[in-house]
């Protein structure tokens, strides 16, 4: 069976019995002899199937002693009041009733359940499973092209040491990013003792693509006091209601964007981005500053709206100049008219992926399958399952400038968004290279990288 | 399950009503606490699964056929390898395999015990990383 996550719960129901007594129940199935009393007349299983889907869960199974279900947390809380916790100790970490709703497992609101079990941790009773390599390690593998490192390189760059030793490391800021997933049980988070935490869904650990868990090593590099809380990108809205409403955040972080044009002169447009923009027009207008990546080689009319900030791309090279990344959009936005995408930037790869910042990310994880193995620069030279990647994109950039702006609010608590943006952009002059649009950096503003890389110790003072 | 959004209207109509929305008009298109709750106890009624209730739109799921019976229009699922232009990259093409697109095929009919509250129901639709 799959880990279990609140995400997707699966159940099995023990439907009306012919014996009249749940299988369920302790010491019910004494032998062979008598297993026939706990299976179920069909017509009630099928009538029990259908109240089940009804209330939205989705039937797996029916076989002879149960019915299988699945469906998430929120259903089996709605419809049976059941609240879940992890458990370990076993093969993998499982979600299972906490001791205090378990007691409900036997009470339902359709009279055919007899009841309910959730599946329990098990063991192997085989030799132990070892880790590939011994482990996922809390630093990167060695590599021999140049890229950089979390923390240090990209404290470096974007000159954050000295705001750290002033004192201000993004304390009391609470921040949100909304990605793909956060597995911060990763040793390289664990090792730097972050300060984060999965708000949707609620101490979720899962990240099958690897995307969010990477990139947020960028955030909290340079504000690594920050309260940070991940939200799943599932469903948006919900998260930016989650963000404003229920945690109230100050800063979100969004390293995505629509998947088909919305900006320039293919954009299309569906109502739902009416609905998003709306969302983040209510954040704005409660006081969050809301950064969106630029894009790579993309137009979204999420980096172009006014009142969000767009963070495009830089490369540092091996010898330390600094240039435009070829990998990162530059638009003039035709929806919303005077707006230039990026307004700053962060440190961004080059063409043909991008492959620059070694990044911790979930054993496996798609990332992890999709760039390990040779050879740079279309792979990344780590291995497919140790748990490091080396990638960046827009994605990098954002989360870096949100970390900046972490800074900022815990040096100036009551900055608001015209006053972060002033101090965002006293960035570093780019004056080399171009965009993937083909825009050309220069001396001050200018189309390929806007106010330019983003620079922390000016930004703070 | 489907999974959508029915958007409210506030004193300006609704968000997706194609005026330009913003941090100075935004709080016009927040709906009423007591229309927000009216709303939703009709969708129950009607046999949607409420999964968020906000200020300017409420979160729903359902199956297809209860959405078609509700609003008296059609979903199509879209396909969205097909539509995906350019070369497929491996973890944005399984990422797009992951992401089911719904949409209308004809405009929906807001019910009438709900038309001065909802300005229409919206899918959500498909995002990328911006990591490739």
């Amino acid at each position: 069976m799959k880990n279990q996550s609140l995400n997707r719960l699966t159940a099995y129901v023990s439907v009306r019995s012919i014996g009249k007594t749940s299988v369920f129940a302790e010491k019910a199935v004494r032998d062979h002899n008598h297993v026939q009393e706990f299976m179920s007349e069909p017509k009630d299983k099928h009538l029990v199937c259908g109240k089940l889907q009804d209330m939205g869960f989705e039937i797996e199974r029916v076989s002879p002693l149960s019915v299988r279900i699945s469906g998430p947390a929120k259903l089996f809380r709605k419809h049976m009041g059941l609240q879940f916790a992890r458990k370990t100790g076993g093969v993998a970490p499982i979600c299972v009733p906490t001791d205090e709703t378990a007691a409900k497992l036997m009470d339902t609101s359709i009279r055919e359940i007899e009841g309910i079990a959730f599946p329990q941790p098990v063991e192997l009773h085989g030799p132990p499973r070892k880790s590939p390599r011994g482990g996922v390690s809390p630093t990167p593998p060695s590599l021999g092209y140049h890229h950089l490192k979390v923390p240090s390189d990209v404290v470096r760059l974007l000159n954050a040491r000295p705001v750290h030793r002033e004192g201000f490391n993004g304390q009391n800021v609470r921040a949100a990013m909304i990605d793909s997933g956060f597995h911060w049980s990763h040793p390289y988070f664990v090792s730097k003792s972050y300060n984060v935490k999965v708000s949707l869904p609620l101490d979720s650990d899962e990240d099958a693509n690897g995307h969010g868990t990477g990139e947020s090593a960028n955030l909290l590099a340079i504000a690594p006091k920050v309260r940070l809380h991940g939200l799943v990108m599932d469903d948006i809205i919900e998260a930016f209601e989650v963000a404003r409403d229920d945690l109230g955040v100050q800063i979100i972080s969004n390293s995505w964007g629509s998947r088909f044009p919305t900006d320039g002169p293919n954009g299309t447009w569906d109502p739902y981005w009416s609905l998003v923009q709306a969302q983040i027009a209510l954040c704005v207008q409660q006081g969050i500053i809301v950064l969106f990546s630029g894009g790579n080689g993309g137009m979204s009319f999420t980096a172009s709206m006014p009142e969000t900030i767009s963070v495009g791309g830089v490369f540092v090279d091996e010898n330390g100049q600094k240039m435009a990344s070829n990998y990162a959009s530059s638009f003039d936005s035709t929806r919303f008219p005077g707006q230039h995408v990026p307004e700053v930037c962060g440190l961004v790869g080059v063409q043909p992926r991008a492959i620059y910042i070694a990044l911790p990310i979930p054993l496996g994880c798609e990332i992890d399958r999709n760039l390990g193995g040779r050879r740079f620069p279309n792979k990344d030279e780590t291995g497919k399952r140790d748990g490091w990647g080396v990638f960046s994109g827009t994605s990098a950039a954002c989360p870096q400038a949100a970390g900046v702006v972490a800074l900022i609010l815990s040096k100036h608590p009551g900055a608001d968004l015209a006053e972060v943006r002033q101090r965002l952009n006293q960035a570093a002059d780019i004056t080399e290279g171009e965009s993937s649009m083909g825009d050309r950096a220069g001396p001050g503003y200018d189309a390929a990288t806007g106010h330019g890389l983003v620079n922390a110790e000016q930004a703070c003072a | 399950m489907v999974r959508a959004h029915i958007v409210l209207k506030g004193p300006a109509g609704g968000a997706t009503s194609g005026k330009p929305v913003s941090s100075q008009n935004v709080q016009g298109y927040v709906a009423d606490l007591s229309e927000r709750e009216r709303v939703r106890n009709t969708l129950e009624k009607l046999g949607f699964s409420i999964c968020r209730v906000s200020p300017l739109s409420i979160t729903v799921e359902a199956p297809v056929d209860t959405f078609e019976t509700v609003f008296r229009a059609r979903l199509k699922q879209v396909d969205l390898g097909q539509q995906r232009p350019g070369k497929q990259k491996a973890d944005q093409a399984q990422d797009l395999r992951r992401q089911r697109l719904w949409t209308w095929s004809e405009v929906p009919l807001i019910p009438p015990e709900m038309s001065d509250a909802v300005d229409t129901v919206v899918f959500p639709q498909p995002t990328r990383r911006m990591t490739q």
